[in-house]
């Protein structure tokens, strides 16, 4: 995960340190006669503004996520932990050329337990979802409450006939029954969807 | 001023558009893409005289774009580009045919140089 942080990372700083670069030619070229459009300069000034965006939003999760090991006992809004985990997930949907959907609307999902553990079963549910999916299949996330339980859904589509890493589904399993929570993966013609039943007190 | 024909390969496309803009405004004849399997394709058909390629991409990865190219055109040479903690990805791509790597951030002046280099320019 930190990896694939710091690799998005050092690709924005890249970019930007390539941009202002490009500032520094443009300006030798000016200086020998060559014509500058204002509005060349408005784009390269957007693209530092939009790829600073790009870093704080990233660092503001992986901050997030970092600060999910400092209490293991704690309430803690669900739909916000799943827009985290899932924004950290990203760019390995994106290295496979996956889409990846949330439908978080149900605000005010509160939890009691362990931030982190639930943050860590959640990205091997995520990790286990992609593997099988060919590029262009879709991944989608939705958590939802039900009476005294919160529920996670994980859907990865196409269904495959590759089905889910069996280690990585297996470990998932184990550690969501560490939580006192509990993992049910369903096998559709359309496609396969994991469901992680979380009791809202007592994980 | 060597008169190069360059293929720059990488996803962000703010980073290989702002490089192949920079090479550019130094006299190259760049084209950029910023797909693995098009870069394959690409270089089969056209003439380019070295191939920039970063490593991690969606898709069909810089080390299987390497792989192939040097099945379909071994003589042209391939400068990959990194990032940090990739080590094992370089000293791979070094073993299946690489000419060399460089790592991101890219420093124009260095990549000209490995450029040249690697099309065995004295300029």
């Amino acid at each position: 995960m930190s990896a694939s942080v710091s690799h998005e990372l050092n690709n924005i700083m890249t970019i930007i340190l390539e941009k202002s670069g490009l500032m520094a030619d443009l300006a030798w070229a000016m200086g020998n006669g060559r014509d500058l459009n204002p509005e060349r300069v408005r784009e390269i000034g957007d693209s530092f503004s939009r790829q600073a965006r790009r870093g704080v939003e990233l660092l503001k999760h992986f901050n997030h996520f970092a600060h999910s090991v400092d209490d293991p006992s704690v309430t803690f809004e669900l739909k916000a932990l799943v827009e985290n985990i899932a924004r950290l997930a990203e760019r390995f949907a994106a290295l496979k050329k996956l889409d990846m959907k949330t439908e978080l609307d149900e605000a005010g999902l509160n939890i009691h337990g362990d931030p982190f553990s639930m943050r860590h079963i959640i990205f091997m549910c995520l990790e286990a979802a992609m593997a099988p999916l060919p590029p262009g299949g879709l991944i989608t996330i939705s958590a939802r409450g039900a009476g005294d339980d919160a529920l996670v859904h994980i859907s990865a589509a196409p269904a495959t006939e590759t089905g889910l890493p069996r280690d990585i589904a297996v470990l998932a399993l184990e550690l969501a029954r560490a939580q006192g929570a509990h993992l049910d993966v369903t096998h559709g013609a359309d496609a396969v969807v994991m469901t992680l039943t979380i009791p809202r007190g007592a994980c | 001023m060597p008169e190069l024909r360059v293929l720059l390969v990488d996803d962000e496309e703010e980073l290989v558009g702002t490089l192949a803009e920079r090479l550019s405004l130094r006299g190259y004849d760049v084209t950029y893409l910023l797909d693995g399997a098009e870069a394959v394709r690409r270089a089969a058909q056209e003439p380019f005289d070295v191939l920039v390629l970063d490593v991690m991409m969606p898709g069909m990865n810089g080390l299987e774009v390497l792989k192939e190219i040097k099945r379909t055109r071994p003589e042209m040479p391939v400068i990959l580009l990194t990032g940090r903690g990739s080590e094992q990805d370089s000293q791979t791509g070094l073993e299946l045919g690489a000419f060399d790597y460089i790592m991101k951030p890219v420093k124009i002046d260095r990549l000209i140089e490995i450029m040249l280099k690697a099309v065995g320019s004295n300029d």
